[in-house]
């Protein structure tokens, strides 16, 4: 894909509900343009959420053997996503979505794995930086096979795929896409800490020792502009909420 | 059916047609083994329904692969007739036979002067190339 503009806005946004969330996304994934900006968006959600991935059933929770443990899953408010994946789970963790628009000319298909890497490399990087052991993974637990045998995980954490972020035996970073004609949207989710709406995933806080309050949508802004910037000349501009919401009219 | 690459007719997002002049006006569709490709490992598709009107360049269905859904776009214009609708079950044969087992829809087109804006194999296999 080519990058048809190189600069960018990108907003902290105010903690709101999934609707919301994801209706914003959504817009600004319609409204790309291939000379427009590239918009970042670093948020938070204003109740403990469940966003399922695109093709994802809210009853696949239901015969997931990890989430049966953790009742309190169904009680839930959810949305889906127009991207990808497995569910997240946003409680203790930050959200972050870019949308890229593309050029015009050749149209592709599937995962922008430059951008995947691109990201997840810098945050990597960083927590490496905060005394991490932080690495890429490997492994892949999603493919056609594990579909048909039913063995796909409902939530994103607990699956693996290549790029993802992991500490250990603990995945800290996913991302997701959705191409659309005229851009490309990524999420991804940032996990800090364990929730208790569902004990067994870990996040950073849980793993390293890190000062209490730290600032985490400040250093993940910080990460997406190092990881976008490694890839395409990078511009960034941030941007108030005020005039955020402007945008969105 | 056996449905050969080099007959077909190509959009720039990937997508194939195949309108022989004695299939009545009918549109077979699908992907092309360039796009499969690329999107590596299916775990969705969504196709759409019989009866559906479709413009050319909207978008009849999605796929997933890992962590990805991308659109696919109609080629022609026309409405919906069949689905391979077995196919949403059986992903891997997409992988095996792009062009024959992989068919996705077939349409009755509307207007089919459309073809002749879509690119034949050799220009499609040029546009593959060059993007490296």
């Amino acid at each position: 894909m080519e990058i048809t503009k190189n600069n960018a806005l990108l907003v902290r946004d105010e903690a709101r509900s999934g609707v919301e969330n994801m209706r914003i996304d959504e817009c600004l994934l319609q409204r790309a343009v291939p000379e427009g900006p590239i918009i970042i968006r670093i948020y938070r959600w204003s109740e403990p959420t469940l966003s399922l991935g695109h093709f994802q059933q809210i009853k696949e929770l239901a015969d997931d053997s990890a989430c049966r443990s953790q009742p309190s899953l169904n009680r839930l408010p959810w949305v889906r996503r127009k991207t990808g994946g497995g569910a997240i789970l946003h409680d203790q963790e930050v959200t972050y979505s870019f949308v890229i628009p593309t050029s015009v000319g050749m149209m592709e298909k599937g995962a922008n794995e430059i951008l995947y890497r691109a990201v997840h490399e810098a945050v990597r990087d960083g927590l490496i930086r905060l005394g991490l052991d932080a690495s890429l993974s490997e492994n892949c637990t999603c493919s056609t096979v594990a579909k048909v045998e039913n063995k796909d995980p409902f939530l994103c954490f607990q699956r693996r795929t290549p790029f993802d972020l992991v500490v250990g035996a603990h995945k800290v970073l996913g991302s997701a896409q959705r191409r659309t004609r005229a851009g490309l949207l990524q999420h991804g989710s940032l996990l800090l800490r364990s929730s208790r709406e569902f004990c067994p995933l870990q996040g950073i806080e849980d793993l390293a020792n890190i000062p209490l309050g730290f600032p985490w949508q400040e250093w993940l802004s910080d990460r997406l502009k190092e990881g976008l910037g490694a890839i395409l000349p990078l511009n960034c501009e941030d941007l108030e909420l005020k005039d955020f919401g402007y945008l969105l009219r | 059916m056996s449905i050969q690459p080099e007959q077909l007719k190509y959009c720039d997002s990937h997508e194939w047609v195949y309108a022989p002049t004695d299939a009545g006006g009918v549109a077979t569709v699908g992907i092309s083994a360039f796009a499969v490709a690329e999107l590596n490992d299916l775990v969705f598709m969504a196709l759409p329904s019989v009866g559906q009107k479709l413009a050319a360049g909207q978008e009849f269905g999605e796929v997933e692969s890992v962590k990805a859904v991308s659109p696919m776009y109609s080629p022609v214009s026309g409405e919906v007739i069949e689905v391979n609708s077995g196919l949403v079950d059986r992903l891997e044969q997409l992988n095996a036979d792009p062009y024959d087992q992989g068919w996705m829809m077939k349409i009755k087109m509307s207007d089919p002067s459309e073809l002749a804006k879509l690119m034949d194999y050799q220009t499609y296999q040029k546009m593959i190339s060059q993007h490296g």
